[in-house]
């Protein structure tokens, strides 16, 4: 495997010692890891590369300077770089000399302890992963290494953002990675179009639509704004305002843009965190292998014989499963019968409501050239048949009768 | 969309099937049952074209995009394959529309978590990141899920499938998606309703673009944090020959690409077309593609030495809008006005945008790469195979015909070398005409000695008959004179008083003198039918026993009984009621003697008649028993003569049958079966020069090709 080959990559001659802070950007490659880079220096350290073979491990230091926004609340560490002497040029204010070691991780196994001593003390880590395959299993591998070894903050950054075709996606996203991420980093930030060029970092306002602010939030202001939050008491910060999402970029079909859609969903989402994730807590969904899943055929060919039949099947009102079916043709039986439990469980409520000690026996619907007949269980009544009939050769009676049969005869 | 994909294996294969209709039509009935099976292997084997990939490769899009069905594959910007999709194409034996989703059964989860031990190996060894206490775990939560999902009753489920005559892509949705696990608004969508439980897809479509059938699996695909979809794609790498390995173009080839590649490698899956995805989503497409192409080769050819990929890069994206209904036509519009991407189309060749972006794509390119390793890989190894046994079938129906042949020929001699035979019907038929005219022969001496015998029969008779009749004219005669002269001297006489006994004596010798006449002429007649039968016979039957024929016959002799009681016969000439009657008239001499005689006749007629009645019953049955004796004896002769016939009739029979007696229609037939062996024989050779030429025919190596250009 290869390992990673340290290069410094602008300040040989300075003294390692001076950095303060030491910050990974790690990732796989042509994940974004320069992308990231270059919106926290303000300024290109290194370009773009489609294609890239090897591990490796560069560094670019800092100096970094707090700055004050006009209500003096709000401060943003601005790096700017050293020369070779490790002297700072340009100077206001408050510095520290930040490092920033630019990391390509293959996969976890590649990274061997030398590599991971060769790193030395890391004060955060920012991981990132590519938004069209955000946080596949082999990142998620090797962050967990990467973040063992250095046991420090950690923000994760999906880059190429800018790529999702509608704000739906991005949210989609979000959702997921809310799920699957969220105790393993403080932040999650979306970082949009690569800059490309110095005047489109320089811009504030490009820079921002980038990501560029809630990058260099999520992972610099951890050490001067006095937070020290702790990743494993809060669901971490999702920064939804980082890309611009086009939301007139061409869209798959089928997805429907959905305009507007993303801080408040977050937010609510911060509030409610779910607690539902599978890797979070494995000890309360173990099944007991010795329990023997039995299964339940069910027996609706009775129905085919009953005269302008065209579909039947049996369905679980409270799921809206469909528990078996015959006959059908083109007529989507699953889909009926899922839409049909709202018919009725609206029927159910009203006997509810109007105080009527009954129950439902069953439900004809008529419809210009089809019978819907909807028939609880009479021992299950959650569970109900549904038979559609052709209204021409149906005979109705017949019908109620022959269906009360084949009810009779399921159980469950 | 003209079926293109695998027109040349579809070609041979019609050829090939064509050899095999000709071989089966000449090959003998033992053979076709073997012709007939590997036909069948042949016409039902299928492309098994499988997609894979690391997840959110774009693997369903593209697969969409490639069987012309844009957007049928549900996908989503998050894992959304969840279950491998088998979509089958133009399969003789399969539907065109519609689909199962077969659901787990019973230990399936089990299955799942212990795996396939090579596979399971392979991965734990190969994928980065592939643990199976973590799949354990993953498959548990999903059975969790499944039952939470689907309520109490999702054990109804289980082991069942659910038919559809229609697929949509919400149909596909319910079944092969993940589903809005994670959806924060209430979950109505019906996605991924039955996904956790659903074990397979298996869709059934029109041939499509596909000239030769395919199966395409749509695999979930690796890397995923949720580490089934890792195992359902290792498991499809056994089900599939042909592989389309999704990479994007953003991360082209990671070490999952790499290791996934190497498990193909270890599976010695020679096809494998390399697609790079989402180059609509980089800049400078031209140079990127370019560098990509080299970059992957280049990495590949380290990694895996010795093998030779194909290598395409293109867009899922492209190759799905290219195919959008012309109501899209803005959206195709807008993409190409993006930077740089006419200037890419451009270099591809096309009249209209929409072909340029197909092209773009790299969907023809793949087309083309699949197309070759149906015809020229896969496909040919089956034809090869089919023809190899087309081949050990045609050496072994050679082998037939040739014993066939062999065979005729000797019949050809045999019926040469048996001119006999004629001889030999001949004399049969003569023996049997002979024998006939024997028969018909000893059938007319027996007419002739039954005539005989009835004749002397009715000769005795008659003589009997006479002479008693003489003898009781003369007797009435002389009585009658006798008794009219003595009225003549007596008038007074009152009546006349006539002893019979001397003339019944008489009349019995006469009649055993008759008898005894009579039946040595039956007995002359009776020696004369044995003694002919016993001469004709003597050449019908060697051994016919005639001379007992004539013996213990009844009746040698015998002796009638007189029915009349009377001794005396009385005559009275006047009335005997009345005294009156004979003194007004009493019987003139002539009247009386007229009188008397009839009276003799009446007296002596019923015995007469009764000789000869007695005489004709006595003749009769000695006739009888004889005849029947001699009948008897020739009906046994008769037998055993038809049994000679027929033992004669079935000889020949055998010998026609052993040889074709008919000499001339079985020399012709066997020409012509000679004829037929021949040209099978011809037919064989030439076929068999056809199968030797498919089975030779070597694969061309599969060169790089690198379709972005």
């Amino acid at each position: 495997m290869t390992a990673l080959a340290m290069s410094d990559a602008s300040a040989p001659g300075a003294p390692a010692s001076s950095a303060r802070k030491r910050i990974l950007i790690a990732g796989e490659f042509s994940s974004g890891k320069s992308t990231c880079l270059n919106l926290l220096a303000r300024r290109r350290c290194s370009g773009p590369s489609a294609v890239s073979l090897r591990a490796s491990l560069t560094s670019h230091r800092f100096a970094c300077t707090l700055q004050t926004d006009q209500t003096g609340e709000m401060s943003l560490p601005l790096l700017s770089s050293l020369d070779d002497t490790g002297k700072q040029l340009v100077s206001p204010g408050d510095t520290d000399v930040v490092e920033l070691l630019e990391a390509q991780i293959l996969s976890a196994e590649a990274l061997t302890p030398e590599d991971l001593q060769r790193l030395g003390p890391i004060d955060h880590i920012l991981w990132c992963t590519i938004g069209s395959q955000a946080w596949r299993s082999s990142e998620k591998s090797s962050f967990e290494v990467l973040s063992d070894a250095c046991s420090c903050s950690a923000t994760l950054a999906v880059t190429r953002s800018d790529l999702f075709r509608s704000s739906a996606d991005l949210m989609k996203i979000q959702s997921r990675l809310q799920h699957e991420a969220a105790r393993l980093f403080n932040d999650i930030v979306f970082i949009g179009w690569p800059m490309r060029t110095e005047q489109d970092l320089a811009n504030d306002e490009v820079w921002r639509s980038g990501g560029g602010e809630v990058l260099s939030r999520a992972v610099l202001s951890h050490f001067y704004s006095g937070a020290d939050p702790s990743r494993e008491e809060n669901a971490p910060s999702v920064s939804p305002s980082g890309p611009s999402v086009d939301t007139d970029a061409p869209q798959s079909e089928h997805i429907a843009p959905q305009e507007d859609a993303v801080g408040g969903s977050i937010l609510q989402e911060r509030e409610n965190p779910k607690t539902e994730n599978m890797a979070d807590r494995p000890d309360k969904v173990c099944v007991d292998p010795n329990k023997v899943e039995k299964s339940m055929p069910t027996n609706l060919e009775g129905l085919e014989q009953i005269s302008g039949f065209i579909g039947a099947c049996l369905v679980d009102s409270d799921t809206g499963l469909m528990l078996g079916s015959v006959g059908g043709g083109s007529f989507d039986l699953e889909a009926a019968g899922a839409a049909n439990t709202s018919v009725v469980q609206a029927k159910l409520n009203a006997i509810q409501t109007l105080g009527l000690d009954d129950e439902i026996e069953d439900i004809l619907i008529t419809l210009g050239k089809q019978f819907h007949l909807i028939r609880p269980l009479a021992d299950t009544p959650t569970v109900f048949l549904y038979l559609a009939l052709d209204k021409k050769a149906a005979n109705l009676g017949m019908a109620r009768i022959q269906l009360k049969k084949v009810e009779s005869e399921i159980t469950l | 969309m003209l079926s293109t994909i695998g027109s040349g294996h579809a070609g041979a294969s019609k050829a090939l099937k064509h050899l095999f209709e000709q071989v089966r039509e000449i090959s003998p009935q033992e053979f076709r049952s073997k012709l007939d099976h590997d036909l069948a292997t042949l016409n039902g084997w299928r492309a098994r074209i499988a997609i894979i990939g690391q997840v959110k490769a774009g693997k369903s899009t593209f697969l969409g995009a490639l069987t012309r069905n844009p957007g049928f594959l549900p996908s989503e910007v998050n894992p959304w394959t969840s279950v491998v999709t088998n979509l089958h194409f133009g399969h003789p034996d399969d539907p065109d529309s519609g689909g199962v989703f077969h659901f787990f059964e019973e230990g399936s989860w089990e299955r799942i978590i212990n795996g396939d031990p090579e596979t399971r190996q392979m991965a734990e060894d190969m994928l980065p990141g592939f643990r199976s206490e973590v799949l354990k775990m993953q498959v548990e939560t999903m059975q969790a899920r499944a039952k939470k999902r689907l309520g109490e009753f999702y054990r109804m489920l289980l082991g069942n499938s659910h038919s559809y005559e229609v697929v949509t892509r919400q149909t596909l949705e319910r079944y092969v998606c993940a589903g809005d696990e994670y959806s924060t608004g209430p979950s109505g969508s019906p996605a991924g309703r039955y996904s956790d439980l659903t074990e397979r897809a298996d869709i059934y479509l029109p041939a499509g673009p596909f000239a030769s059938p395919a199966v395409l699996s749509d695999t979930p695909g690796v890397n995923d944090p949720f580490m089934v979809r890792d195992e359902y794609t290792c498991r499809s790498l056994g089900q599939a020959d042909i592989f389309i390995m999704t990479l994007s173009a953003h991360q082209a080839l990671t070490e999952i690409d790499i290791a996934l590649l190497k498990m193909l490698a270890l599976r010695d899956v020679n096809e494998i077309i390399i697609f790079v995805n989402r180059l609509d989503e980089l800049t400078d497409y031209a140079d990127i593609a370019a560098r990509i192409v080299e970059d992957v080769h280049a990495r590949l050819a380290e990694a895996i030495p010795g093998r030779i990929f194909t290598i395409i890069v293109g867009s899922a994206f492209w190759a799905e809008l290219a195919q959008s209904e012309p109501t899209s036509d803005h959206l195709v519009m807008e993409e190409t006005g993006r930077d740089g991407v006419a200037a890419y189309f451009d270099s591809f060749t096309g009249d209209d945008r929409r072909t340029q972006m197909l092209h773009a794509s790299g969907l023809t390119a793949v087309e083309k790469a699949l197309s070759r390793a149906i015809d020229e890989g896969q496909g040919l190894e089956m034809r090869r195979r089919t023809a190899a046994n087309l081949s050990a079938s045609i050496t072994a129906c050679k082998t037939l015909l040739s014993e066939h042949r062999a065979k005729i020929e000797e019949k050809q001699s045999a019926i040469e070398a048996d001119r006999d035979t004629d001889a030999m019907r001949a004399e049969i038929d003569d023996q049997i005409a002979a024998m006939g005219s024997e028969k018909q022969m000893m059938e007319a001496v027996v007419n002739h000695g039954r005539n005989e015998v009835n004749k002397a029969m009715d000769e005795g008779i008659v003589s009997l008959r006479r002479d008693l009749d003489h003898l009781l004219k003369d007797f009435a005669q002389s009585t009658c004179d006798a008794f009219f002269e003595e009225m003549q001297d007596s008038r007074d006489m009152t009546s006349f008083e006539l002893d019979t006994i001397p003339f019944r004596s008489t009349l019995e010798q006469a009649f055993q003198t008759n008898y005894a006449g009579a039946r040595q002429r039956l007995d002359r007649s009776l020696n004369a039918l044995v003694s002919d039968v016993t001469a004709n016979g003597k050449t019908m039957v060697s051994q016919l026993m005639t001379s007992d024929l004539l013996e213990d016959l009844p009746h040698n002799d015998t002796t009638p009984v007189f029915h009349t009681t009377a001794s005396h016969l009385t005559l009275e000439l006047v009335s005997p009621t009345g005294w009156k009657f004979w003194k007004r008239s009493k019987l003139r001499p002539e009247e009386a003697r007229k009188k008397l005689a009839m009276l003799i006749r009446a007296d002596f007629y019923p015995p007469i008649e009764n000789f000869v009645l007695h005489t004709q019953e006595r003749l009769a049955e000695r006739a009888e028993k004889a005849l029947t004796a001699v009948t008897s004896t020739t009906d046994a002769a008769f037998a055993t003569l038809g049994s000679q016939i027929t033992e004669l009739q079935q000889d020949l029979e055998a010998e026609e049958n052993g040889l074709g007696f008919d000499r001339s229609k079985s020399i012709d037939r066997l020409r012509r079966s000679l004829d037929d062996v021949e040209r099978g024989m011809e037919l064989l050779r030439n076929v068999e020069g056809e199968v030797e030429a498919l089975i030779s025919t070597t694969s061309p190596q599969s060169g790089l090709s690198a379709a972005a250009g």
